[in-house]
């Protein structure tokens, strides 16, 4: 459950960068910043550390777009949360958080990195807005299920009534 | 003169003794019956109560019978002309508390007799829950009363769980944060096997198969030796609950 998840959270969350956002997000040529671009598409493959270091360049060769630049860093979050750093990746979402506070993927992220870490309540208030901003994301529900499924304790009740 | 004084005297006499006699009456009554200012309430009588306090039934509406000879009967409310009076344990009253037992049920039941209504407070081993009632003006049909000596003796005995299954909290339900309530009613042979398993309630579908797999490993000890077979109805409530770890 956990992989798919960062499968879904890598190849999901990285494609929110604006050049991306296009009808066919897997279309990476001539978007503009190709670090960026490039960087987006290898931690969607799963190739997290290229995707961080693409990322990197893209974000200290060129000059992005705050916005632009906000979800370049959001996808660094996603990057060391789906490498199981969620030490390093809680930065760059707060800086994401920072740009801008409308973007509902830097919130999950921060949400994963805080439910890897076991701060559940925390993990929970950032779903929670992220789900304020985008209630049907897909990987809303799923980190929702993830989160619930370790922080819940189920118990069943019984009585007989003869 | 003196005779018609005397003879008046006499009259006024026998006059303020009957006003006495009606007065003492009148105040036996009231102490034996129960007043409406402030004394006890005379339980004798059909009442329309509401039983509240447990997680699993909700308010129970039953109506309630405390007959002079101190037996009391419960029926459940409903439309049905053919309603069931089943007996419970007789009702006494110290000092101002009234107490009787639902043996099928294990609650001791007690109220205070000093209240405006007739009401108080009910409890099982694990469970406390609450009770009031209006008076009813219902007679008891005694051609359904069912007689506690009219019962064979294996009908009085509780039916004891030999295996109580727990059902396992379906994985979804937890994910997508479902709590809920199941209720089965279903038929104990006398070898202690459940049969015929009916839901009563089902809160949500996910807690179908999960209920009714955990009752279908249940069973019960036999209860029986010998005889006709006997099944005897028993409804289980299974109260699906999640809280928070965090």
């Amino acid at each position: 459950m956990g992989r798919n998840f960062l499968v879904c959270l890598a190849g999901c969350l990285v494609v929110s960068t604006v050049w991306a956002q296009r009808a066919d997000n897997r279309t990476i040529i001539g978007a503009g910043n190709e670090f960026l671009s490039a960087g987006s598409f290898a931690i969607r493959m799963g190739q997290y550390d290229e995707g961080i270091r693409l990322t990197h360049l893209g974000l200290t060769r060129y000059h992005p777009s705050q916005k632009d630049r906000a979800a370049a860093l959001s996808n660094l979050c996603a990057a060391h949360a789906a490498k199981g750093e969620p030490d390093l990746a809680i930065p760059f979402c707060d800086e994401s958080l920072g740009v801008t506070t409308r973007n509902w993927r830097a919130y999950n992220n921060r949400a994963y990195a805080y439910f890897l870490k076991g701060m559940l309540s925390e993990a929970t208030f950032d779903l929670d807005t992220a789900a304020a901003i985008n209630p049907n994301g897909k990987q809303v529900i799923q980190l929702r299920g993830m989160i619930n499924e370790v922080g819940l304790r189920p118990s069943v009740i019984m009585e007989d009534h003869q | 003169m003196v005779g018609r004084r005397s003879g008046a005297s006499n009259m006024r006499a026998k006059v303020l003794a009957a006003l006495l006699l009606t007065a003492y009456c009148a105040v036996g009554l009231v102490q034996e019956n129960g007043p409406e200012d402030g004394g006890l309430i005379d339980p004798r009588g059909t009442w329309s109560c509401v039983l509240y306090g447990n997680p699993a039934l909700g308010d129970e509406r039953v109506l309630l019978n405390f007959a002079p000879d101190q037996s009391t009967l419960m029926a459940k409310r409903s439309e049905d002309a053919a309603r069931p009076w089943f007996p419970l344990s007789r009702w006494q009253v110290e000092s101002d508390l009234l107490s009787f037992t639902d043996s099928r049920s294990g609650r001791e039941y007690q109220a205070s007799l000093r209240r405006s209504t007739l009401g108080g407070e009910w409890r099982t081993l694990n469970l406390l829950g609450g009770w009031w009632c209006t008076e009813a003006r219902e007679e008891v049909d005694l051609g359904i009363y069912v007689e506690a000596r009219e019962q064979p003796r294996s009908m009085l005995i509780p039916l004891v769980t030999a295996v109580m299954a727990t059902p396992a909290y379906p994985r979804q339900a937890i994910r997508d944060a479902i709590e809920g309530r199941v209720v089965l009613c279903f038929e104990v042979d006398s070898k202690g096997e459940i049969r015929n398993p009916e839901f009563l309630e089902l809160s949500d579908e996910i807690f179908r198969a999960t209920s009714l797999d955990a009752l279908m490993s249940s069973r019960y000890q036999p209860w029986l030796e010998r005889g006709d077979e006997i099944l005897r109805p028993v409804c289980r409530s299974f109260v699906y609950r999640l809280d928070y770890a965090f």
